[in-house]
């Protein structure tokens, strides 16, 4: 249980970073060049397209809108572990899950980037959310063994 | 008396069971992918995507590792992967600070300007920033204050996405539960 807390706690103040961003980057002084700075963080991780980020106070968050649903999914799905995470880990091998979560990515990008159908916010809300759920339950329990064991030591 | 039988015989079994391989050429590997994903114009788009580029390096890293396992060898542990992920991670933001520095020094902003003519040649949309992003990286200049700093900021996105690359490493190529080598 301690190092499920912990791990959503790390997880989460991530995910707090991303959303503090904007709210930083539209404050004065410090609080602004505090946002800056996370812009800058955040900037090998993702492109920051504008056009392709969520926007809070007229600010965009640090990272694009599937990039910041596979990090919330991500936490939905430690949050998720124990009642369904395990199940599905137990029923399914990690490689099944592995494709079954970038399944729907690479279909979404392969189809906007054929000019078949555009990716919207909707479709990339959805398949990053999933993918980072997904992700969540084969990775929960080997960072919870990693915190653990480190812990120990 | 049988305890202390068995006791003995896994003693003499570890005794006898090879060491591991050197776990720095794989991560040496895996980190340069990762520097190619960064440095290769064109390629570098790919780590746009939650650093993909980064998780597949410290990924590969640890397949080339397991790879290099026989079964007499003690078997692949979850702390081997991470550590080969961070090996990847820091490995690859040293290299591809180097290898843009060195493109650059050689060629110019030659790379920027490939990666450009490649995605009007894809035909690929892209978003009204990727000009303005363009143009700004056409401008930068090498110094090596602004190489430090770039090795430190590409330093906590590589080591974190490799290291997690690492685990999904683990989850795909640990030792299965009724392998006799695994633990």
């Amino acid at each position: 249980m301690r190092t499920r807390l912990i791990l959503i706690g790390a997880v989460g103040l991530w995910c707090c970073l991303i959303v503090a961003t904007p709210l930083l980057a539209s404050g004065e002084g410090g609080l602004r060049i505090a946002g800056r700075a996370l812009y800058v963080f955040f900037s090998p991780v993702c492109h920051q397209w504008d056009s392709h980020s969520f926007h809070l106070c007229g600010e965009k968050f640090p990272v694009c809108i599937r990039c910041s649903a596979i990090y919330f999914g991500f936490l939905c799905g430690i949050v998720l572990y124990p009642t369904l995470g395990r199940k599905i880990e137990q029923r399914f091998s990690a490689r099944t899950i592995w494709i079954a979560a970038a399944a729907g990515m690479i279909i979404d990008v392969a189809l906007s980037t054929a000019g078949i159908s555009d990716s919207s916010a909707v479709t990339r809300v959805f398949t990053g959310g999933v993918f980072g759920i997904l992700a969540a339950f084969v990775l929960t329990s080997l960072l919870q063994e990693l915190i653990g064991s480190s812990s120990v030591q | 008396m049988i305890l202390v039988h068995t006791e003995l015989l896994l003693l003499i079994q570890n005794k006898i069971m090879e060491q591991k391989p050197d776990p720095l050429m794989p991560a040496l590997y895996g980190g340069l992918v990762i520097a190619a994903f960064w440095a290769v114009p064109g390629l570098n788009l790919i780590n746009c995507f939650c650093c993909a580029g980064v998780l597949f390096g410290g990924l590969l890293s640890v397949y080339l590792y397991a790879r290099d396992l026989r079964p007499d060898m003690e078997p692949l542990t979850m702390k081997d992967c991470l550590r080969l992920g961070l090996y990847s991670g820091v490995v690859a933001s040293v290299a591809a600070v180097a290898i843009n520095l060195m493109v650059t020094m050689v060629f110019g902003n030659v790379a920027i300007e490939m990666m450009e003519r490649i995605i009007r040649k894809m035909k690929l949309e892209m978003p009204p920033e990727f000009e303005d992003m363009i143009s700004e990286a056409k401008r930068q200049k090498i110094s090596p204050a602004g190489a430090v700093v770039s090795i430190v900021v590409y330093l906590i996105p590589n080591t974190m996405f490799a290291a997690l690359g690492g685990l999904i490493g683990w989850s795909l190529f640990k030792p299965k539960a009724d392998d006799s080598t695994s633990r």
